[in-house]
């Protein structure tokens, strides 16, 4: 997943704001630990559903 | 991508368990830049679909076109996915006939590819990341 965190900082190298691919990463951490929660509490089978995306940006928000 | 928080960022991506890792890479990363991040997945199911998604897609001034699904699902009968090239052509259509201003960035797993799956983009440099 480096790959995309190094791309997105590529392709929004005028973005006023800049965080690191460590940075990014340390959010991927979170993210990834909070998705099984995140389903569990929703009810939801996959994690390609509306309630868990949301939740999901909320986590790496 | 301004300082502006709120602004929406549209996310076109694959929705199976084979980009898992990369979907959650992409919520990681692009909210890492501070933008609302917004995608079809909110989108529930039935009427007037295709007009909500170009309704999300002209609410976002920025947008993420994933277009490294060029093969075909496993299950029965094998399919290609054809959303996600056909989301970039509904924005870019709506972009052509508007002055509103929009930026848009093309993904791919491997280069050169994406000229031969979709070399309408002939010219845009798609953004390779290997994944």
């Amino acid at each position: 997943m480096r790959g995309v965190f190094r791309q997105l900082s590529n392709a929004l190298v005028k973005s006023e704001h800049q965080p690191t691919v460590r940075q990014m990463y340390r959010i991927y951490l979170d993210v990834r630990q909070a998705a099984p929660l995140v389903m569990r509490d929703t009810g939801a089978n996959s994690l390609f559903e509306a309630g868990v995306f949301k939740r999901l940006v909320v986590t790496a928000t | 991508m301004s300082a502006n928080a709120s602004d929406g960022a549209f996310l076109n991506i694959p929705y199976d368990r084979q980009f898992t890792k990369l979907y959650l890479a992409y919520i990681s990363g692009l909210c890492a830049f501070g933008p609302t991040l917004r995608a079809t997945l909110e989108i529930p199911g039935g009427d007037w679909r295709l007009d909500r998604i170009c309704g999300l897609m002209k609410d976002c001034p920025y947008s993420f076109h994933d277009l490294s699904r060029v093969q075909l699902d496993r299950a029965s009968p094998r399919t290609p996915q054809f959303n996600m090239p056909f989301e970039i052509g509904l924005l870019l259509g709506y972009l052509s006939g508007t002055d509103d201003r929009h930026l848009w960035f093309v993904f791919e797993s491997r280069e050169r590819r994406l000229q031969k799956s979709l070399s309408d983009l002939d010219g845009t440099d798609p953004y390779i990341h290997g994944g």
